[in-house]
């Protein structure tokens, strides 16, 4: 029975095609792993310092490039549009698992506190 | 006695014998017989096979493009696409649209299979279940993915659910049928026979039937699948807002044309790509293992 079965995973390993399948779920496991390692280090530490009552804060997102349709309804998943300011735009009432999905867009540069300290939520 | 042997095994030794027509003629130049070791050296490599083919069909379009046949504004060239394909890359637009098309996807092939699938057996084997059905089933088959859209819409509005609904709806009706064909073409004499060796009706489904459907269920799944494909990009493009059909509606909107022609390569390539490594393997190997045995005993 062992054998049977020894066989039988033997032979799945040797086929194409489970091979491909393989190799597609390794690439996609990688470029799951590459994101959680680029999104390291991206957000600055004082995102979040001033928070509202419901724990919600603002950011400024930093894009390399002006940001598109498709961005901002990336963003708007995660937080309030508050404007654009070049390749800058700004979130409000973010929280914190936000910017955590937000910092694993690779397309995001970094992730800051908004220059202008207002209170977050307005 | 030895000479015997020897002629035996001479006998048995196959010989391989030059196909008809691929012998080089006598008199042949050096050069034209080595490119045409070449060329056969060429034509036994998959990756030559698979893509040999799309030479010329870019060489035509890189063509028409340099030849400034069209406006730039309704046709672009490769260069154009290769482009704008690193630009969206770069972005995070691409990947983002994929993602989403290819997750709408698995979940309509997913639902669509889970009911596909038995649907059809219980179709296939009961005859009652079968003459009330059937008519259904041909209705349905002729109403179009997309006429179901508008009201889709209605029920369900812009949402996943929508168009996984269209998704669903295509693979079905296929699949059914498919199934519905290969569990006929099971031989009524196997069935006959394990029923009279007395096997049980499950024991007569899942060791008779299911394997002598799998060929034409195969078929059916691969058929399916690239219905669905197709429905994705259309309910994308009328539902959406996301995904590659998505993507290419909103880009003629804007009127980047570039979008469009990419967007167009991407669903080709992939669904070339998911037929050419997955589907069509399965289904050869399928027909491979349980489809040939009938033909085989019969030319035996």
């Amino acid at each position: 029975m062992a054998t049977e079965r020894q066989s039988l995973a033997f032979r799945a390993v040797r086929s194409p095609t489970i091979r491909r399948l393989l190799i597609l779920v390794l690439l996609i496991v990688a470029y799951q792993v590459w994101l959680t390692v680029q999104a390291s280090g991206k957000v600055d530490p004082a995102v979040g310092d001033e928070r509202d009552m419901r724990g919600r804060f603002s950011a400024d997102v930093e894009l390399g490039f002006p940001p598109e349709r498709y961005h901002i309804l990336r963003m708007q998943k995660h937080g309030r549009i508050a404007g654009t300011d070049g390749n800058t735009v700004h979130l409000r009432g973010v929280a914190p698992a936000g910017v955590d999905a937000l910092a694993r867009e690779y397309w995001i540069k970094r992730i800051v506190p908004p220059e202008d300290e207002t209170p977050a939520g307005r | 006695m030895a000479s015997d042997t020897t002629d035996t095994a001479k006998a048995a030794k196959p010989v391989r014998r030059a196909p008809a027509g691929r012998k080089p003629r006598k008199g042949a130049s050096p050069g034209v017989v080595r490119a045409r070791k070449v060329w056969l050296w060429l034509t036994r490599r998959a990756a030559f096979r698979n893509l040999g083919p799309f030479v010329p069909v870019i060489a035509l379009w890189w063509l028409v493009a340099e030849m400034g046949v069209f406006d730039e504004a309704f046709f672009v060239g490769p260069p154009r696409v290769v482009e704008e394909f690193g630009d969206l890359m770069e972005k995070g637009i691409l990947p983002g649209y994929l993602t989403d098309s290819l997750t709408r996807l698995a979940y309509g092939v997913g639902f669509g299979l889970a009911i596909g699938l038995p649907m059809g057996f219980v179709v296939a084997m009961f005859a009652k279940v079968r003459r009330f059905f059937w008519p259904i089933l041909l209705f349905f088959q002729a109403v179009a993915d997309i006429a179901w859209l508008p009201i889709v819409i209605v029920w369900f509005g812009f949402s996943l659910t929508a168009v996984t609904f269209v998704i669903v709806y295509t693979i079905v009706f296929p699949l059914m049928l498919s199934v519905v064909a290969g569990v006929e073409q099971v031989p009524r004499e196997l069935l006959r026979a394990a029923r009279s060796l007395g096997a049980s009706r499950t024991r007569v489904f899942f060791e008779v039937i299911l394997p002598g459907a799998l060929p034409s269920v195969a078929g059916g799944v691969r058929t399916g699948l690239g219905y669905g494909w197709r429905a994705l990009v259309a309910a994308e493009i009328i539902v959406g807002t996301s995904g590659v059909g998505f993507m290419m509606f909103d880009a003629r909107r804007v009127g980047d044309i570039s979008q469009v022609f990419l967007g167009m390569a991407v669903l080709g390539i992939l669904w070339y790509a998911l037929d050419a490594m997955v589907l069509a393997p399965f289904e050869r190997a399928t027909v491979e293992r349980w489809g040939m045995v009938r033909s085989l005993e019969a030319d035996g």
